[in-house]
């Protein structure tokens, strides 16, 4: 009994671990910046989708559940702008908690749209995780190196929803690939589809593909080596950068908001604004910042 | 620090998701997203088997003919195939769906006579690429 008492102790003292709010702040910029990017230029797309005729619109579960419209070309541009004004917002720090739980909600909605025609993608579990958890962080300002269990807890839960995207990926290879997917065609078949000067020239040897296969299941078997503390975290997760990396070399495909969400294992407090962009940073309220010996008990990050 | 009652509903919230990606994983379908189970690149595509992709061909008023990428009719090339598996007794009707948001998307251009789906098979044997062959499997025409 005694032990588990010690196992959630010690589990809500890692969750609730005070971390820099400068990272936050940092963090924050970025997946705000990428959200503005995502929606105006990397996934323009999504916009068109306004412009396809009713029928082919299948909405997903939680649409129907929550009785969202079909997406119009008039709403989807509604939803766009609203999105883009609020994370440029969020962005800039101030409001957090208003700007950036618009943000959530807009780039949930944003998503769905992207979603109900037929292919629903993985690789936005964490961003959507992150978008949730910010506004929760408090005020943040760049370089602050200030610990904060609010911060610890955003950014804690950031880093397992980045893990959970590669573990959970495993699972659903063996649920849907069983053990043989390591042995099976799915990278060629990938790299014959969307393949690219680097990866073409091995079309004609498979096996180079399978050891990719084997390659990429034990780096997302082992994911969760990435919460291990110091180096050992910061290590796995530049082997993540790596494998993403490498994965744009051979089919062209960057999983862009997971590699943004990379940046909660990494100590971007030390970052700092040009002097002369400093007062684009909010100050954190004097009551609002933890006295450092409180939250000294448990350090993390 | 966060008071008691704050560090609870953190752990309540966090947990409810947890416990929803999990079983997404285990028994969900691509429906439930967020908690969907992460599928992709998931299948295990046999070293020696066939599998399909599909392009749209059309030919404009001028009697031109090119290649329509599903972009431009506001669709990614996945959404076209799994378009085509939804619609397979109704491939006609679907072009026609099709040729209607190229229309909204580009009210500018020529319009469209004529569209031709293509299923593109594509072989392998042993892990490597044995062929290709294309085939047309529906039309649309405004006559």
């Amino acid at each position: 009994m005694d032990e588990i008492v010690n196992i959630a102790g010690a589990t809500r003292a890692w969750l609730f671990a005070a971390m820099p709010r400068g990272r936050i702040a940092v963090l924050r910029t970025a997946i705000y910046l990428f959200v503005v990017l995502d929606v105006v230029y990397m996934r323009a797309w999504v916009a068109d989708h306004g412009t396809v005729p009713a029928s082919l619109w299948h909405p997903l579960m939680f649409e129907r559940v929550l009785y969202l419209p079909v997406p119009t070309p008039g709403f989807v541009t509604v939803v766009k702008v609203m999105l883009v004004v609020a994370a440029l917002a969020a962005a800039s720090g101030r409001w957090p908690r208003f700007a950036g739980t618009a943000v959530f909600l807009l780039y949930l909605e944003w998503q769905f749209i992207a979603f109900s025609y037929g292919k629903v993608d993985h690789d936005r579990f964490a961003l959507l995780v992150a978008l949730a958890v910010l506004p929760t962080a408090g005020l943040a300002r760049w370089g602050d190196k200030e610990r904060s269990q609010a911060a610890g807890w955003a950014l804690r839960l950031i880093m397992i929803a980045v893990v959970a995207v590669y573990f959970m990926s495993v699972i659903a290879k063996i649920r849907y690939g069983g053990l043989d997917w390591v042995s099976s065609a799915t990278a060629m078949r990938a790299v014959l589809r969307r393949g690219t000067m680097f990866s073409d020239p091995f079309r004609n040897l498979p096996w180079v593909f399978v050891f990719f296969q084997y390659v990429t299941f034990a780096f997302e078997l082992g994911s969760p080596l990435m919460l291990a503390r110091g180096r050992i975290g910061r290590t796995y997760a530049l082997i993540a950068l790596g494998f993403h990396t490498m994965n744009l070399f051979a089919i062209g495909i960057m999983f862009w908001p997971q590699v943004v969400c990379l940046g909660a294992f990494f100590r971007l407090e030390r970052l700092h604004l040009p002097a002369g962009l400093a007062w684009l940073s909010p100050r954190a309220r004097p009551a609002e910042v933890e006295p450092a010996r409180l939250s000294r008990g448990v350090r993390a990050g | 620090m966060l008071s008691a009652r704050r560090r609870r509903s953190r752990i309540v919230a966090g947990g409810a998701v947890a416990c929803a990606l999990l079983a997404g994983a285990a028994w969900g379908t691509a429906d439930e997203w967020p908690f969907a189970p992460f599928s992709q690149y998931s299948g295990s595509a046999q070293p020696s088997s066939t599998y399909s992709s599909f392009s749209v061909t059309a030919i404009d008023e001028l009697g031109r003919r090119f290649s329509l990428p599903p972009r431009l009719m506001g669709l990614r090339s996945v959404e076209l195939a799994e378009q085509v598996e939804a619609h397979r007794t109704a491939l006609a009707d679907l072009l026609s769906l099709l040729r209607n948001s190229y229309v909204r998307l580009h009210a500018d251009r020529t319009p469209l006579r004529r569209l031709i789906l293509k299923e593109h098979v594509v072989s392998l044997r042993g892990g490597r690429l044995a062929g290709e062959r294309a085939r047309a499997i529906a039309w649309w025409s405004d006559e």
